[in-house]
């Protein structure tokens, strides 16, 4: 550390003082010219090593160092220095304290409460959606910081740097000045009537404050430069930046915007861009916003993309991903918590009461879930019985929804809601009087029901409300009858019911408790299942699954059946008349179609699949007219109709080899075409192999018309085969309105179509279930064959229901599924709270002695015997001892 | 004579500091104290290192060179010189101009051919 002597300082003073008037005569800057010879003479001092700078040195140096000669010659009128000139200052130093406040203190502020709260994200824009912007943001205060240490300590030497980063600032804040624009206004009247507002006006008080500290830091570096650079480079690269990392959003969001409005081949283009660069994350955050927050405006201008509407933005994010977009749960913001996410809890659900699963709504889970069933091997059913119990921690009230997939052939014939801890019985009645008696509770009463419909094939859509909020809970059963599947006269098969779309979570943790209980001893291979026998003759089956395995094929029960039993029946127990249903199971001759058009799906969700359906096609019939129709991003028929041969095997192969799955694919006009092509010739049939259509992307007349038209006997069958589980608008739309199929799903992709295709072989036979009521006279009791429970009759009422839809009589069909007690295309079951709600619309809820339950009155009778037998043992044994025990004594 | 000599000295040495100092920068980039040295230590100039500062002063000023400070861990911050492109104009010109008047002044010796 050098020590300058105050004598050696004043030496110095008064040299640098005298030269001014001069230096400023020639033309230089005094100022200039004083730091100059003062840096000279330091440099000086320090090659000489001086620890302490006396008088003496200065003089030294400044004689080594010599007057201007224009001082020298001008200096002989007067050779005193001319003091009225004031002594230049190093530099001048001032503190600042409101560049330090509204430059650096509120921008950390206001950026420490939107991490910690996401305040401005949830009411207005989000102003870090990702990494990028939120650095951008965090350096505005920084450079501020610094340029403002720069100033209080007169960094001269960072001041080059520092006028590129704070033209970088200036970018930066200038944008988001502009972004809070709007709300500037509102937060000055909020700081005069309340004192508070100022985080929305941070961007706008860092850019003056920003600016005003590039004004002080070009003065203070004037002796040296007049000119501070960067603002034009700082301001370039902050444009550039904003703009590179905006792009991902407003690009995502212009492909969006001309795939909804566009021509068909702008809409092919915008597809295209947007699966290679469109970026996920903001399409399905469009899918969950209703307000478009995430791409906030002012003044027209959209600082992020102007966003489509959530029902739009469904469809692209559908048509991007081929997943729909309930099968994400909403997008976390990338940074800082979210205490403000209550408002997007209290957002309208908009699709209460409708027959929409829609997106998934925060705070509600299912919080336990259990199935318990029974099975019966040689009459060939089940009933299993399918509690779930919600939760929803959010701060209104929620609807809980949910589409399930049925095993095949299943119908819902149970329903009960816990009401004030007891479980009430449904009402079964027509869709449409459930399902309005419904919406009257839930939108004007906003009071417990709850409804399930049939939404297609073995799929039924439930929905109850409320799941009271905070943590409040709602719990329902879903009875369903099941026909078994046959594998052999010797094996059936049982799947279990799962969910396809849901508006719920399912924390990770939480798995279905599983019970199965029959005579037969029961497999499955997943190793999560045991087995038990704790009663003789009885055996049980016991397992824990996760939510994604409860589909899985490893999941399929199998259970033995004594293979000579081919006949069951029962009375009708709704019919007074003596009638009986008889099930009995043959085998029947495959029947080969005149002529069979598949249509494959061409979504990413295929692709997986993909070899599995190229090795079952193999077993197309030689002979068979058959075309291959790929629905991709336009119908491509991938093989022409005509009979299958080798040739045609080979060609399939191929083709099928190179064709590429890409996003979600429309397949309502492949699946038309392929249905007029079918429909051309008698018992021409359709094979639909498909993954999950979330959304009808097209609709209107023509389709009507078909389906108008092309109903009942004679109607082309659609066999649709769904490879992954998921939501399905199209076989809605169909459902119940033609000769729609489903392919059960007991196997893998290839086992399941082999199975269909088989059926087309007239050299093998398939074992065929038949349910038909008969009067008690038509056939005495021991020709029947084995007696079973009142399961056969709902499952013959359900047949029956669907043989009269085929034939156009829904009012009968109505009627008799309303009357069997039964979930099905035309009928519908709802629990409502009280009576009077019942009585207002006309809906009568079923006895609880009608319903099945599990285990069945039988087996309750049987236990209830057991248990006053073991009680009656007991005591008699307990008396006896206490009477020998006296006589010890 | 000699005072008559010391006169005409300091009139061509006052004319050429300026042309000296921007030769001086025409390689690289200088810092004052080198670039005094270096101008001092040239024969015959006889400046001393106290006129050069308000020189390269008005030369910045003039827009001919620029200066720029960088941290010394030897000693005080560095003020580095460099010829701006209106400086490297005027350099040349003034070359040009010197190698005029030399030529002439050698065509005079010669005979005034």
């Amino acid at each position: 550390m050098r020590t300058w002597t105050d004598s050696a300082k004043a030496k110095l003073e008064e040299h640098l003082a005298s030269i001014q008037q001069n230096a400023r005569s020639s033309g230089a800057d005094p100022a200039e010219v004083s730091e100059d010879i003062r840096r000279h003479v330091e440099e000086e001092i320090a090659a000489r090593k001086l620890e302490v700078v006396t008088a003496n040195d200065v003089e030294t140096i400044l004689n080594h160092l010599g007057l201007p000669e224009t001082v020298a010659e001008s200096r002989e009128p007067s050779s005193k220095p001319n003091f009225t000139e004031p002594a230049p200052e190093r530099a001048k130093t001032k503190f600042h304290p409101f560049l330090l406040i509204f430059g650096v203190l509120l921008p950390v502020i206001a950026i420490a409460i939107e991490l910690a709260t996401r305040m401005s994200a949830a009411i207005f824009v989000d102003p870090m959606p990702d990494g990028w912007h939120a650095a951008m943001v965090i350096s505005v205060p920084v450079v501020n910081a610094l340029t403002w240490w720069a100033l209080l300590k007169n960094k001269q030497e960072w001041r080059r740097w520092i006028g590129y980063a704070n033209g970088f600032a200036l970018g930066i804040l200038g944008y988001y000045s502009a972004m809070y624009a709007v709300l500037s206004p509102f937060a000055c009247v909020a700081i005069i009537a309340y004192g508070l507002g100022l985080l929305p006006l941070a961007p706008l008080f860092g850019f003056i404050s920003a600016l005003r500290l590039r004004l002080l830091l070009k003065a203070s570096g004037a002796s040296i430069d007049r000119r501070l650079p960067g603002l034009g480079i700082g301001l370039g690269v902050a444009v550039l930046t904003l703009l590179l990392t905006a792009l991902p959003f407003v690009l995502t969001r212009h492909w969006s915007q001309t795939y909804v409005s566009g021509s068909p081949d702008e809409k092919k283009s915008a597809i295209k861009w947007l699966r290679t660069l469109g970026r996920e994350r903001v399409l399905l955050s469009d899918c969950y916003s209703s307000s478009g927050r995430e791409g906030a405006q002012v003044l027209g201008v959209y600082f992020q993309g102007k966003p489509v509407s959530a029902n739009e933005a469904r469809a692209v994010y559908y048509r991007v991903t081929g997943e729909p977009f309930n099968s994400k749960a909403p997008p976390q913001r990338d940074f800082g918590a979210a205490r403000w996410n209550f408002l997007d809890e209290i957002s309208w659900d908009e699709e209460a009461g409708g027959s929409v699963v829609g997106g998934r709504l925060k705070g509600l889970s299912l919080a336990q879930s259990r199935i318990d069933g029974l099975l019966n091997a040689d009459a060939a059913w089940s009933y299993v019985e399918w509690t779930l119990e919600f939760k929803n921690g959010a701060e209104v009230d929620r609807e809980a929804r949910a589409q399930i997939q049925l095993p095949p052939g299943g119908v819902v014939s149970r329903l009960t809601l816990w009401v004030n801890g007891e479980e009430r019985e449904a009402a079964f009645a027509s869709s449409g009087q459930v399902r309005e008696a419904y919406q009257q509770v839930v939108k004007v009463q906003r009071r417990d029901p709850v409804l399930v419909t049939s939404s297609g094939p073995d799929r039924v859509m439930m929905q109850c409300f409320p799941v009271p909020p905070n943590g409040g809970t709602i719990k329902v059963r879903l009875g369903v009858t099941i026909p078994l599947h046959l594998e052999n006269e010797a094996t059936a098969l049982l799947v279990w019911p799962r969910f396809i779309e849901r508006n719920f979570g399912i924390a990770e943790h939480l798995e279905h408790a599983l019970w199965l209980e029959a005579k037969q001893p029961l497999q499955a291979t997943h190793p999560s299942f045991k087995s038990e026998q704790s009663k003789t003759n009885t055996f049980g089956l016991r397992g824990q699954l996760h939510n994604t395995d409860l589909g899985a094929a490893s999941t399929t029960v199998r259970i033995k059946r004594d293979s000579s039993i081919n006949a069951t029946w029962v009375n009708d127990h709704q019919s007074n008349d003596g009638s009986f249903v008889r099930q009995v199971i043959a085998p029947k001759p495959g029947v080969a179609p005149s002529r069979a058009i598949i249509v494959l799906d061409g979504s990413l969700e295929m692709k997986d699949a993909r070899p599995q359906i190229a090795e079952a096609l193999r077993q197309l019939p030689t002979g068979l007219d058959a075309s291959i129709i790929v629905a991709s991003d336009s119908i491509e028929e991938l093989v022409p109709l005509r009979p299958v041969d080798a040739a045609y095997r080979a060609e399939l192969e191929n083709k099928l080899e190179h064709f590429r799955c890409a996003g979600g694919q429309d397949n309502l006009p492949a699946l038309m075409k392929a249905w007029d092509t079918a429909a051309e010739k008698p018992g021409g049939v359709v094979v639909w192999i498909h993954g999950p259509q979330p959304l009808l992307l097209e609709d209107g007349e023509q389709i009507e018309q078909r389906l108008l038209w092309r109903f009942g006997e004679g109607a082309p069958v659609i066999h649709e085969l769904q490879t992954t589980s998921g939501p399905d608008s199209l076989i809605q739309k169909f459902h119940g309105r033609t000769a729609m199929t489903s392919v059960a799903r007991l196997g893998s992709v290839r086992e399941d179509l082999e199975r269909l295709l088989s059926q087309w072989n007239p050299r093998t036979s398939q074992l065929r279930t038949v349910r038909e009521r008969a009067h008690s006279v038509a056939m005495n009791e021991a020709s029947r064959g084995k007696e079973s429970s009142k399961h056969l009759v709902r499952l013959w009422a359900n047949d029956e229901v669907r043989r009269m839809i085929a034939t156009n009589r829904r009012d009968d069909a109505v009627k008799l599924a309303s009357k069997y007690q039964l979930v099905t295309p035309v009928s519908g079951a709802v629990v409502l709270e009280t009576k009077q709600q019942f009585d207002q619309a006309g809906l009568h809820p079923v006895s609880p002695d009608s319903v099945p339950v599990v285990p069945e009155p039988g087996t309750l009778l049987l236990i209830t015997v057991s248990l006053c037998l073991l009680v009656l043992v007991r005591t008699r044994r307990r008396a006896i001892n206490r009477r020998d025990g006296e006589l010890v004594k | 004579m000699t005072d008559f000599f010391d006169n005409w000295t300091v009139q061509v040495r006052k004319g050429l500091l300026e042309v000296c100092i921007l030769n001086a920068l025409v390689e690289k980039e200088r810092y004052g104290y080198d670039l005094v040295k270096t101008l001092v230590g040239i024969p015959g100039l006889g400046v001393t290192e106290g006129t050069l500062y308000p020189l390269l002063s008005r030369l910045r000023v003039q827009g001919l060179i620029t200066a720029r400070l960088e941290e010394s861990s030897a000693g005080p911050a560095r003020k580095y010189y460099s010829l701006t492109k209106e400086g490297r104009k005027a350099m040349a010109a003034m070359n040009d101009y010197l190698e005029l008047l030399n030529e002439g002044a050698r065509t005079l010796r010669a005979g005034g051919k």
